[in-house]
């Protein structure tokens, strides 16, 4: 069992990744920017230059990075993309941890034409918005701790989220598949993974391929028709 | 044109300066601008859009010269945030060009340059995990994605090393960096950048290594030659020639 730090815990899939991992049998700590409340560990955190993210991430063999910005304003989302995420990684770098999962979104590839059947290995086109900026920007800085300090690294680029029974869209992921992709995905050990996530029903837009077969994983709650 | 040069107080603000004055008007900006400039000048927070977008007002094309190489905060918040508002200032105020600045390492970071020669800029961005290479590179990706989304063209020009065009007088001749560029000719290159027709380049982002003619072959100046019109004038020859 793993020891695994969780930030953005404080989020829906904060939630119910936390939820998730611990049915698993893993040891958690938890961060957010805001107090949580939970029985068990939780650190408070800005993701910060400094000693308290280097103590924050000190004694866990993996992170779960949920990228939450401080507000809605543009700047919040560009420094959760790229400043707040250096500090962790560099935090985690400098604690020897081996793997980091970075949650990132499904939106990175919406710009291709939806008759192209597209997977992990075409390029992110993001648009100008903060929200995708912040996220093409978190898996360029990843990438680059991946690539330059051995950092074992799976990027997981999720669906839109919904706790509905049904697709509110082609690209919809119900939150507990979404849990259970990010628990699939600390056990991996591989210097760098991309994965796309998503449902698996009729008119779903991306393919979810590679997560079925590298994460051994299958979304269950948004299921095909008939099965 | 009336320019707005972001930076215009650091290390490569005055030979811009001095390459564009008197064929262009320039707005001088940086958190400490220039004391008793002829032209026009005012602090400028880079970090803050409605300060850079307040002074891009009236301005036909942006030069980022703007840098921080220490500080985690503000290196994110200058080169990254930074070059975010500036170029989202461009676009809200419909310029057509923006000139953005870094170093080599912005694209080519230490996974080429300590093994690979012959490198140009048309080689994936590994800007390495250094926090000036990367909080640059970042910069610079999110002009290239906003020249794919909007109707801006993006010239950047990457540097790394300034040299004067001759070793000063009893000077030790240390070991020449093989990306070396003297600063007027690096401000050149700035105004080429400003002036070329941009109906000519490939594409709507294009990265320029700006460099002076090297005997080393590490990296090409080739592009900049070719697609801006540019020509190094000092060869640095007195660091490298016995």
């Amino acid at each position: 069992m793993l020891k695994i730090l969780l930030t953005g815990a404080g989020t829906p899939l904060g939630l119910a990744v936390a939820r998730e991992l611990r049915s698993k049998g893993h040891t958690l700590r938890l961060s957010d920017q805001e107090q949580l409340r939970t029985d068990g560990e939780f650190v408070k955190s800005q993701l910060s230059h400094g000693k308290t993210t280097d103590r924050l991430v000190k004694g866990m063999h993996t992170i779960v990075h949920i990228p939450v910005p401080a507000s809605d304003e543009a700047s919040a989302w560009i420094d959760a993309g790229t400043r707040t995420i250096y500090n962790l990684l560099t935090a985690a770098s400098i604690a020897d941890i081996k793997h980091v999962v970075y949650v990132s979104t499904l939106d990175l590839m919406v710009a291709y034409d939806s008759n192209i059947r597209v997977d992990e290995n075409f390029r992110p086109r993001p648009n100008g918005e903060p929200h995708q900026l912040a996220a093409y920007l978190g898996e360029f800085v990843a990438e680059e701790f991946a690539q330059t300090r051995q950092l074992g690294l799976t990027v997981l680029r999720l669906g839109h989220l919904t706790e509905d029974d049904t697709p509110g869209d082609d690209m919809s992921l119900h939150l507990h598949d979404a849990a259970c992709a990010v628990a699939r995905a600390v056990n991996t050990n591989n210097n760098f993974r991309l994965y796309h996530v998503q449902g698996d029903y009729p008119g779903a837009r991306f393919s979810i391929h590679a997560a079925q077969h590298g994460l051994d994983w299958q979304p269950k709650q948004l299921k095909k028709e008939g099965a | 044109m009336k320019v707005l040069l972001l930076g215009g107080n650091g290390m490569l603000g005055p030979s811009v300066i001095d390459a564009l004055e008197g064929d262009h008007e320039l707005v001088i900006t940086d958190l400490n601008p220039p004391e008793n400039s002829p032209h026009e000048t005012m602090s400028v927070d880079i970090a803050d859009y409605d300060q850079v977008r307040r002074a891009a007002e009236g301005t036909d094309a942006i030069i980022n010269c703007s840098v921080l190489r220490h500080d985690r905060k503000i290196a994110f918040d200058v080169n990254a945030l930074g070059t975010y508002n500036s170029i989202r200032a461009a676009v809200d105020l419909g310029h057509k060009r923006f000139v953005n600045t870094g170093p080599h390492f912005t694209v080519a970071g230490s996974l080429y340059y300590e093994y690979d020669f012959g490198l140009k800029e048309e080689v994936p961005a590994h800007s390495d995990t250094n926090l000036y290479a990367l909080s640059k590179a970042c910069g610079q990706e999110i002009c290239r994605i906003f020249s794919e989304h909007y109707p801006i063209h993006v010239l950047c020009a990457l540097f790394l090393n300034f040299r004067d065009p001759e070793p000063a007088p009893g000077d030790e001749v240390r070991r020449l960096n093989p990306f070396s560029v003297t600063f007027r000719d690096a401000g050149r290159a700035l105004r080429r950048c400003l002036e070329v027709d941009t109906a000519t380049l490939p594409s709507r982002n294009e990265v320029f290594f700006i460099l002076t003619d090297l005997p080393h072959g590490k990296f090409a100046n080739a592009k900049a030659k070719q697609l801006l019109g540019w020509e190094p004038e000092d060869k640095l020859e007195g660091y490298w020639r016995r």
